[in-house]
């Protein structure tokens, strides 16, 4: 005859265990995470890490289009994959990193409510976007999202044309107008310009920097344990 | 059920009356809820074939907003998980509770129609908010944060019944594993929802820890919810069609209290090498790696109950899928364990690995338990039999053979595109080869997806004749194969029934 | 019997309650104890599992996500990586070298050895060993007419083909290899060195002839070799050891 108490208690608190110690007890933690200074002896620089904060308004695009499902923003340790040594993946762009970008910590995204860190990795890892995209024109960024294709035709980006506006040219060429060419290009006489979505969503993806360095007090026990060395 | 005495006939007669009792009593939630679950498998697996599509070929259909695949993919596990999966297991639960526990649903049947009405409701609207702009990008809670208090509150209706029977049946034989476990999933889930909601809508900013929690909500609902009900499921079902007791009752515990000791520490190791606490990731991949035991422990038990009663498996609906379930769950574990330990995981990270194991979860072992179930259930609810063998045939191989190809493109696909991200030949590789590398198994999903979807088709078509009562007047089971009586698993043998 | 339209209410009792008379009888579960095996493939389970905790724990600290955060990053990069400007030239070279080598392995012989009578062999080659100036211009823009090294006969009628198409700092990584390996010992040919010879002999459009080669059989392509093992010609055995 089971015992419907001592199952139910059983139950309780073989749950309520993890519950307690992963759930609750972090979340409490969590709240008092906080940017840590950088200290000019130990770390050789002013000011606070996280550097950069993620842009809000943009992240909301972001979350609404559902790239976290293709798109990941999470570099791992060097020992066990090759995210740091990925071209264009930090905050060094050159072809063959002498350093690898280092792995992210909790502070990296400090300003996210629910960190993006992504579903799968159908496309780059986008972390250190901010970095990569700084060298392209911000009107090439908007070519890239409104037709992905024009870019690499091999890509299975979808084409996010409904953030953009289909609009009849008024006189010259302006300044929003994406430079599409080709099969991308509108009809004559229009041009495409972003809607104020889009733009956000394009200061969201400049504002993704994670790459700044460590100060020494971020490490937590690491830190104790080679200080104790 | 007591095992009445060969000669007494009229407390076998009470017996059968009083089991065509409970059933009548559920009649009404269990068949309202496994038809709009129908649908709702129709709706996903066709978004499935979509986003399929969608990730290999972005231009097919055009450019609409709610096309892309960010919000295809979504909209596609949100309806297989809440819009099927919940209601199937609701539907199957509440049928089981009530038969387990002996005891007629009396009172909130018409408050169970209400709650199953704005389930799906909800749901919808869910599910168009996610398609038109209002996706929460959190993994199985991309349904707005309104529809949370809603869903909990339709889900507690079904859920507290369920456990005041449990807490009131009365069984001789002793203990019935199966109510522990469907017991043990109406206390998880409620838990395991109010918790990862409440932390990531209600709770200021969460950061890192919030994509912990959504891991390990979406691996609860898996191990302790999904798995258990298909388990329990499995475990009625296996005796009751084989006339087998359950091989071991130790076994059958240890598994129980295996499932539910490790089955909330597991998730974030989702995210190793990521941000989150590193002791919480290494916690995550033991527990992931430990839940090889609960599932090596009960598929051996499901095996030793099966032992020289095979050949049912070829005869019997119910058991045929029940039996293929049974045959993914452990497929499920290693996957499971493949994607957590540290050695393997960081492969399938962030690959298609981790799609296939929430496919080979939810469908491969507790859709296709849920469909023996239902092929069990419906017949005593409606009245009358299966009409046609060759649905069921049908619906049976093509969900095996779509699962099978969705479930082995999808790891392979993991493992090919894991080798590429972490292989230190391949750092510099552009990125064109890891794209292209992935799409022979993309459009190979998609061809799975087009057999499911048909398969379902004809699944949803059976099941509304059924409930419409237009099915196969007879006193004789629909079975997948002509057998003499003496082999029959339905009939009875001597006055037992 | 059943009413003609059929209502799941009629009185039809045997039919209706068939599926549920049919049913088997519930029985209580097997009270034997489970099998002894399965304990001890749960305990190797369990050992297994437990190896997931140890330094990936990270000391149990909340604030530590990457355990190795102070190690140095292993760059697994083939080739060097981050340190190969600072490795030693000639080392470098050796380890471009022996990868390029694979080009040339095919005629040549993964030994050095050719093959007597077609292909000429490397090691203890006096062309090797000779004026860098010839050997870079072999390499360059290939050999063909009949030959003889070390005093034995060669001929093939296709001769060496070109080798331009690789980078001069490949070429010269290959030959700095090969004039390393397989018991030999010489100084290593640099980028500069084949760069100034590629432009010397830019017109330069068919294969070389022994007889063509001859002035520069004892000259050494000028330039500055880098200091160290490479500046030598005595064994480097320590820094020639071949990587893959």
């Amino acid at each position: 005859m089971t015992d419907f108490r001592k199952l139910t208690l059983g139950i309780a608190a073989s749950f309520g265990l993890p519950w307690l110690l992963l759930i609750v007890v972090p979340a409490f933690k969590y709240q008092h995470i906080k940017p840590i200074a950088y200290d000019k002896e130990a770390d050789g620089m002013d000011g606070y890490y996280p550097q950069s904060n993620a842009n809000v308004l943009g992240m909301q695009v972001y979350i609404r289009e559902g790239c976290v499902q293709c798109h990941t923003q999470m570099i791992r340790p060097s020992q066990f994959s090759a995210d740091g040594w990925h071209k264009g993946w930090g905050e060094d762009q050159s072809a063959r990193p002498a350093e690898a970008t280092r792995a992210n910590t909790m502070r990296d995204y400090l300003s996210e409510d629910v960190a993006l860190l992504g579903v799968s990795r159908v496309g780059p890892d986008l972390a250190n976007a901010g970095y990569r995209l700084a060298a392209m024109d911000r009107s090439a960024i908007h070519a890239m999202l409104y037709a992905p294709h024009s870019v690499a035709m091999w890509s299975n980006m979808p084409s996010y044309a409904h953030l953009y506006t289909v609009r009849k040219a008024q006189g010259p060429k302006s300044d929003l107008a994406l430079p599409l060419t080709g099969k991308f290009a509108p009809a004559k006489g229009y041009e495409v310009v972003p809607t104020p979505e889009a733009e956000q969503l394009v200061d969201y993806l400049l504002s993704l920097k994670k790459a700044a360095p460590l100060p020494a007090a971020a490490l937590g026990n690491l830190a104790t344990a080679a200080a104790a060395k | 059920m007591q095992n009445p005495s060969p000669n007494v006939e009229p407390d076998l007669q009470a017996d059968t009356l009083r089991r065509a009792a409970i059933d009548r009593s559920v009649k009404g939630p269990v068949l309202f809820l496994l038809t709009n679950g129908a649908f709702w498998l129709m709706a996903s697996t066709v978004l499935g074939l979509l986003a399929a599509i969608k990730s290999f070929a972005p231009d097919f259909l055009g450019h609409a907003s709610f096309l892309t695949y960010g919000r295809l993919q979504p909209a596609h596990i949100n309806a297989l998980v809440y819009g099927w999966g919940f209601q199937a297991a609701l539907g199957v639960m509440l049928w089981l509770m009530a038969r387990r526990s002996g005891q007629e649903l009396r009172t909130g049947k018409s408050l169970m129609m209400v709650a199953a009405f704005f389930w799906n409701i909800t749901v919808t609207i869910g599910i168009g908010c996610i398609l038109f702009g209002g996706n929460t990008s959190l993994e199985w809670l991309e349904m707005p944060a309104f529809t949370w208090p809603v869903l909990l509150f339709c889900f507690m209706v079904f859920a507290w019944p369920m456990v005041s029977m449990f807490a009131r049946s009365h069984r001789p034989e002793g203990f019935m594993i199966s109510s522990w476990y469907l017991f043990g999933a109406c206390l998880w889930f409620p838990w395991l929802f109010s918790t990862a909601n409440i932390c990531l809508h209600w709770l200021p900013s969460l950061g890192v820890i919030g994509a912990g929690i959504n891991a390990w909500y979406v691996h609860g609902v898996i191990l302790l919810f999904f798995v258990p009900v298909g388990v329990g499921a499995a475990y009625y079902f296996i005796p009751k069609i084989t006339g087998q007791p359950i091989a071991s009752a130790q076994l059958a515990k240890t598994g129980f209290w295996l499932l539910a000791i490790l089955g909330g520490w597991t998730g974030m190791q989702r995210f190793m090498g990521g941000p989150l606490p590193a002791w919480m990731v290494a916690i995550g991949a033991m527990t992931g790696v430990l839940l090889l035991i609960p599932v090596l422990v009960v598929g051996l038990n499901h095996h030793l109950t099966t032992l020289g009663k095979h050949n049912l498996v070829a005869v019997s609906p119910t058991l045929r899928f029940v039996f293929v379930g049974s045959i993914f769950y452990p497929i499920a574990g290693i996957i499971l364990a493949l994607i957590s330990s540290f050695w393997t995981g960081f492969t399938f990270q962030f690959t298609h690995a981790w799609y296939g194991y929430q496919i080979i979860a939810v469908y491969g072992f507790f859709s296709m338990v849920a469909f023996g179930a239902i092929y069990y259930i419906v017949p005593r609810l409606s009245g009358c039999e299966w009409l046609s063998v060759r649905l069921i045939r049908n619906h049976f191989w093509f969900s095996v053979y779509g699962i099978g190809i969705v479930v082995v493109t999808s790891v392979v696909a993991g493992l090919q595109q894991g080798g590429d991200l972490t292989a230190p030949e391949r750092w510099d590789q552009s990125w064109i080869s890891v794209v292209l590398n992935a799409r022979p198994y993309l459009i190979a999903r998609a061809v799975a997806w087009a057999m499911i979807t048909w398969s379902n088709v004809w699944f949803l078509l059976h099941l509304m004749l059924m409930v419409a009562g237009l099915g196969r007047r007879s006193s004789a089971p629909t079975l997948l194969e002509r057998h003499d009586d003496h082999s029959d698993p339905h009939l009875t043998h001597g006055a037992k029934a | 019997m059943s009413a003609p339209s059929y209502n799941p209410d009629t009185t039809d009792i045997d039919r209706i309650h068939s599926a549920v008379k049919r049913e088997k009888d519930d029985v209580a579960a097997g009270q034997g104890p489970a099998p002894m095996w399965i304990m001890f493939i749960g305990m190797v389970v369990a050992i297994v599992a437990g190896g997931q905790l140890g330094p990936m724990a990270g000391g149990f600290s909340f604030e530590t996500s990457n355990p190795f955060a102070l190690a140095k990053a292993i760059d697994t990069r083939p080739g060097g990586g981050g340190e190969g400007a600072a490795m030693d030239p000639f080392q470098l070279a050796m380890k471009k070298g022996a990868s390029a080598y694979g080009v040339c392995m095919g005629c040549h012989q993964a030994a050095g050895t050719g093959v007597p009578g077609t292909f000429p062999p490397l090691a203890g080659s006096d062309w090797v060993h000779g004026g860098t100036e010839r050997i870079i211009r072999v390499v360059l823009n290939g050999l063909a007419g009949p030959l003889t090294i070390n005093g034995a006969p060669f001929s093939n009628p296709a001769g060496m083909p070109a080798q331009g198409a690789l980078s001069n700092k490949d070429i010269a990584a290959v030959i700095t290899y090969i004039r390393n390996s397989w018991g030999n010992e010489g100084t290593m040919v640099t980028e500069e060195m084949v760069a100034a010879i590629r432009k010397k002999e830019a017109a330069r459009t068919t294969q070389w002839t022994m007889a063509e080669l001859e002035p520069f059989a004892k000259q050494n392509a000028p330039g500055e070799i880098p200091a160290g093992p490479g500046a030598t010609a005595a064994p480097a055995a320590e820094a020639a050891a071949p990587t893959k």
